[in-house]
């Protein structure tokens, strides 16, 4: 008869056991296989605007679905990953190629959510239950889920009640919001510094009936919100911003507010974003439906080539595969004539992302802004000649959907120089205000700080990719102004303004 | 044993163990109260005071790697010399072959290199014995030798009417050598900034420009200038003292043949910013300051608006002046600016366009053409006389890439050993110079330590609010057993120093990896302090000696006896020169939240300025003028002006 086992021998197995699974769950659980891709594909022949109610429903209707596609991409040798769903659609990878997520649909009727596709036919993993919604996945350096919620209407998604932000889904399913502007955030993705890109409306351009959208940085916190790129010029519309190894970012970018307007593809450098906007391609690419860097300095883009000659009706789009200096777009890579490819994602180890260690303070309730120099200014910003005269500094608190309040007044230091602490995760803006009260220079509600944040500027309608002068402002050997109560803020704000 | 019998002899033992451990205790705290002078310190460990520096790292014998320091071309472009430092070794190497082909011993930690115009003579400048070896380049064989200024670096050599002469950058004693080469004399020894670090001779041999490490310390609140010294290589006469502006780090320096310009890489510091963020260079940034033969100087930047190439170091102009490359040592890269396109921005820019240059992170790529990786920690850089082929010093992995300047790619190596990766002292370097560990790779930890030393400056971290805390930098040289860290003594291992703090309040990235922490605790506590060995054996001047008295003096002349807590060896406690506990020596700022500071060790203390906690005193003068309170920190108020000189004699020779 055998022995029976000891107690410690017991627990050694326990340990073991454990070991094992934790091996397992690690590194040697099921991945899905690099070279591939995921791609969205919508059902042909459907009217292109029918019907939708969210942004989703009209970009995946019912049917739309994400599959994998491995070499040589013979049409019809599709693994679909959202197996089970209504709708599904807006992949992305993982930087290490080896995770797929993308935004589905249960059931017709019921609400979008982040998915994890799970490989060997597995069906996908839920990963999202959030109150309207959640679309647009990014994944974070340490494998956080990045997203957008909730699901804009379709009518005008830049323009809604209750604007879409990002949020960041930790480790136990905690959620936290990143983003506290006036006007959405979306299309998120993580540059390779680790800040979460994304586009949002140009202040210049806010309560503008068509709002003209730019690109903008966070931290992976939401800490350091920092307009990158696309300000005065160009097409209004921007969509799926991607960072390349060439040091460009790509994006989708249209010149109407229509329900489906005509994407291109056009790019920015890195080194100077702000005066780099060209073509991406050396051809003309009209409806571009997405974009995404793939091997030895190519683009993966889903193309609507215009087959179809109908471009109300899905059913002529189909993914290129595009190498650096090509003429002429080429013939597809992949195109399943039953269906439309609306967006491919290449599945291939990229660079590895930064992380980057929050500094906020939860247990804070404002946060604190220090500007350099309120009298400088960038000479293409308006008013910049009269910056010198600036006499007061009102700062604006948007303290609810349409309630704009006054937090208070500031002098700003012989030097330009003021150090305020404001109320946090809320939208400020900035009146630079001359000797008789006028208004000088405006930035309406549109940025913020986290709790504790400690924010700077170089001056208002700063210059862009510029660094400071070293020089010591006065205002940081004095205590801040304190306009941190919400409550407090008392002062009216012309209706003019709001 | 009965139980009874057992109970007995264990309650025994415990009684016995218990009022020995609360008599050593108690002792012990007697023990440093009595010492110390102050009795609210309660028990602290036996090592704050009794330490042997024999058993620091930084005396213990570590492995030496071939890392090359200086090179040369020959005339010819077939052969290559390279410095290495580390081994007491010059090295000649053949271009074609790519293989080392002599050796030659020269003691004393060769550094620089430069042949003569006619590749007859090697001058090497050694480091650590302040000499200049020159050898003759065909039997490769040393010649003869002289005696410079103080760790000598960088030398350059020109043609003058007055015959060939050498230009040496001796970086501790801060002032330059002029020799004649033939015979090898030291003509002069004008004075420069502080830290010379490289030289360069324009060719018409009427002008040598050298470029200063770190800024001489002026008002810890206003910017600090580091210095470009222009002499006549001739006389050795001092022309010109030109300024680097809020800039700093400045370890390169080369003329451009066909402009009268001398072109230095260098950091842009600022220190008086609160570090808020790191992005758009907010801490630092790094660029390219342009001189004419006057010394007005233009600071170009070399970074991009979300890509930064951190610590650049060594830099070579072609022949012809049109291409200046340039070597990014924090960031493994060789950049290659067109230099007529910078002209050409620079003619057209307005005053105050070039006036802000530095600031714009998005105008270097109106004349930077090339960015080209390299090995780890790239720091010299030179060209062939008929320029075709650019050999970059990859330091840390001991060898010498060469890049043929027609396609811009690498052409070869030179290997010169496995790059040591089995040494933790070694791998600790590489965490130490790579910049990848922070945001958008902006900086390194040597960024504001060169050679774990200090760039002198104070910096605002904004972790304890904005404008709180100003605080000095401190010396990594000699760090090793003088924890706590962190001026309030915060911190009890480097490990936790250099950890998740600063990546929260400085790389803002994710920490460093444990491993490789580990690594880079090993590479600081390997630093010695500097000049340790040839202190050790040094006799004190009769100067020093009576500053040595006051060091330890227990009462004033006049016979008062001094307070134990207030006695200079109390608190600075030989042979670190420091206890490693936290005082209060009237130093609280208005913005300070506290009076208690950590005690620095005073190795090395001469070249480490500014001091105090925030760099407020520039001087060691300046601790007991301008910044006593009520002889908190020393009772001094007795001194005359010879005995503070007395005792600043004394602490510079530890």
């Amino acid at each position: 008869m055998p022995r029976p086992l000891s107690a410690s021998m017991r627990g050694r197995l326990v340990i073991l056991a454990g070991l094992l699974v934790s091996l397992w769950s690690s590194g040697c659980r099921e991945s899905f296989p690099t070279g591939g891709m995921a791609v969205t594909q919508v059902p042909t022949g459907i009217p292109t605007a029918g019907g939708a109610e969210d942004l989703l429903d009209l970009r995946y209707p019912p049917g739309s679905r994400v599959v994998l596609v491995q070499p040589p991409f013979t049409s019809g040798s599709e693994q679909v990953l959202s197996a089970g769903l209504s709708a599904a659609g807006g992949p992305v990878a993982s930087a290490d190629g080896t995770r797929i997520l993308f935004a589905g649909k249960a059931k017709a009727g019921g609400s979008w959510q982040i998915y994890e596709a799970q490989p060997g036919g597995k069906p996908a993993r839920l990963l999202t239950a959030v109150a309207g919604g959640a679309m647009e996945p990014a994944l974070l350096a340490g494998g956080e889920l990045v997203f957008c919620s909730p699901v804009p209407n379709a009518a005008n998604p830049w323009r809604p009640e209750k604007p879409a932000a990002l949020y960041r889904q930790g480790p136990g399913g905690r959620v936290e919001r990143l983003t506290f502007g006036a006007s959405p955030a979306m299309d998120p993705t993580v540059l390779r510094d680790g800040k979460i890109l994304f586009t949002s409306v140009r202040a210049s351009s806010l309560g503008e009936e068509r709002p003209r959208l730019g690109l903008f940085t966070i931290n992976n916190d939401g800490t350091e919100f920092t307009h990158f790129a696309l300000e005065d010029h160009g097409a209004p519309l921007v969509r799926r911003p991607r960072e390349s190894l060439s040091g460009t970012v790509a994006f989708l970018a249209a010149g109407t507010n229509q329900a489906r307007p005509k994407y291109a593809a056009e790019g920015v450098r890195m080194a100077k974003p702000f005066a780099s906007r060209t073509p991406l391609f050396e051809f003309l690419v009209e409806r571009c439906h997405s974009l995404e860097e793939d091997r030895e300095g190519s683009w993966l883009a889903c193309i609507d080539a215009g087959a179809s000659g109908k471009p109300e009706v899905r059913g002529s789009s189909a993914v290129y595969r595009i190498p650096p200096g090509s003429k002429v777009l080429g013939i597809p890579l992949f195109d399943n004539p039953e269906w439309d490819e609306v967006e491919a994602v290449p599945l291939m180890p990229k660079a590895a992302l930064m992380g980057h260690l929050s500094t906020l303070m939860p247990e804070k309730s404002t946060g604190t802004i220090l500007c350099l120099n309120a009298f400088f200014s960038r000479p293409e910003a308006a008013n910049s000649t009269a910056a010198s005269k600036i006499h007061r500094i009102r700062i604006l608190a948007q303290a609810g959907a349409n309630q704009l309040v006054a937090l208070g007044e500031i002098t700003p230091q012989t030097d330009g120089s003021f150090l305020v602490t404001v109320p946090a995760e809320v939208p400020l803006g900035f009146e630079a205000l001359d000797d008789q009260d006028q208004v000088i220079q405006r930035l309406p509600p549109s940025i913020w700080v986290r709790r504790g944040e400690n924010r700077s500027c170089l001056g208002c309608h700063e210059p862009h990719n510029r660094s400071p002068q070293n020089i010591r402002p006065i205002a940081a050997g004095l205590p801040p102004v304190n306009l941190g109560d919400l409550k407090k803020a008392s002062l009216p704000v012309a209706p003019e303004y709001r | 044993m009965k139980q009874s019998t057992f109970a007995l002899w264990f309650f025994g033992c415990l009684a016995v163990a218990l009022v020995a451990g609360y008599g050593g205790h108690a002792w012990s705290v007697a023990h440093v109260r009595r010492w110390t002078g102050r009795p609210e310190l309660g028990f602290t460990t036996c090592t704050h005071c009794h330490v042997a520096t024999e058993s620091l790292a930084w005396s213990k014998p570590r492995a030496r790697h071939p890392a090359p320091a200086g090179l040369a071309v020959s005339p010819d472009g077939k052969k290559a010399y390279i410095a290495l430092d580390e081994m007491n070794e010059v090295v000649e190497a053949e271009l074609g072959s790519r293989q080392v082909t002599r050796r030659l011993a020269v003691p004393g930690r060769p550094f620089g290199l430069v042949l003569d115009q006619e590749g007859e003579h090697l001058y090497i400048t050694c480091r650590d014995a302040d000499r200049v070896v020159a050898v003759d380049a065909r039997s490769f064989k040393e010649l003869e030798s002289v005696a410079v200024g103080s760790a000598p670096v960088a030398i350059a050599c020109a043609a003058t009417p007055e015959g060939e002469r050498l230009v040496v950058a001796n970086s501790l004693s801060d002032n330059l050598s002029v020799l004649s080469a033939s015979p090898l004399k030291e003509l002069a020894r004008p004075q420069s900034g502080r830290e010379p670090y490289a030289v360069a001779i324009a060719r018409d041999g009427t002008v040598a420009f050298a470029a200063n490490r770190l800024a001489v310390p002026e008002n810890y609140l206003a910017p600090a200038n580091s210095e470009l010294t222009l002499v006549d290589p001739r006389s050795g006469k001092m022309l010109i003292r030109g300024t680097f502006a809020s800039a700093h780090l400045a370890e390169g320096v080369a003329t451009v043949p066909q402009r009268s310009w001398a072109i230095t890489p260098l950091i842009k510091v600022r220190n008086l910013v609160p570090i808020t963020q790191v992005a758009n260079g907010w801490v630092m940034s790094c660029g390219l300051a342009i001189s004419d033969h006057r010394g007005n100087i233009i600071q170009m930047p070399l970074d991009e608006a979300h890509d930064y190439f951190a610590d650049p170091s060594g830099i070579a102009v072609d022949p012809a002046g049109k291409r200046a490359y340039i070597a990014s040592g924090g960031s493994d890269r060789l950049t290659v600016v067109d230099l007529d396109r910078l002209a050409a921005w620079l003619e057209k820019a307005s005053p105050g366009a070039r006036r802000e240059a530095i600031e714009d992170l998005t105008l270097s790529s109106e004349y930077v053409i090339a960015r080209i990786p390299t090995g780890r920690n790239p720091r010299q850089v030179v060209i062939s006389p008929d320029s075709k082929w650019v050999l970059i010093s990859e330091r840390l992995d001991d060898g010498v890439l060469i890049i043929d300047t027609a396609t811009l790619k690498p052409a070869g190596r030179i290997a010169l050993g496995d790059g040591g990766s089995g040494d933790p002292i070694r791998r600790g370097e590489r965490v130490f110079t790579d910049a990848k560990y922070t945001y958008q790779r902006q900086f390194s930890c040597r960024s504001c330590h060169p050679d774990g030393h200090v760039d002198g400056l104070s910096y605002d971290f904004d972790g304890d609010g904005i404008g709180d805390n100003l605080l000095d930098n401190r010396s990594l040289q000699g760090v090793a057993g003088t924890g706590p860290f962190k001026w309030i003594g915060k911190n009890p291992t480097l490990a936790i120093q250099c950890g998740i703090r600063f990546a929260r309040v400085l790389m803002r990235t994710d920490p460093i990896p444990p491993r490789e922490l580990d690594d880079l605790s090993h590479f600081l506590n390997s630093q010695p302090p500097p000049r340790w060995e040839r202190k050790q054996h040094a006799d004190l001047t009769p100067q020093q000696e009576r500053g040595k008295r006051i060091f330890f003096a227990t009462m004033t002349t006049t016979g008062k006896t001094i307070p134990r807590e207030r006695q200079c060896h109390t608190c600075h406690r030989p042979p670190l020169y420091s206890n490693r506990l936290s005082s209060s020596v009237g130093t609280k700022g208005p913005h300070d939240t506290t009076d208690m500071f950590d005690t620095p060790h005073l190795l090395g203390v001469a070249f480490t300025a500014p001091y105090l906690h925030d760099g407020r005193a520039k001087t060691l003068e300046e601790l007991w003028t301008t910044y006593q309170t009520n002889d908190l920190h020393g009772v001094t108020s007795y001194f005359n002006k010879h005995q503070l000189n007395d005792l600043v004699e004394y602490l510079k020779t530890l």
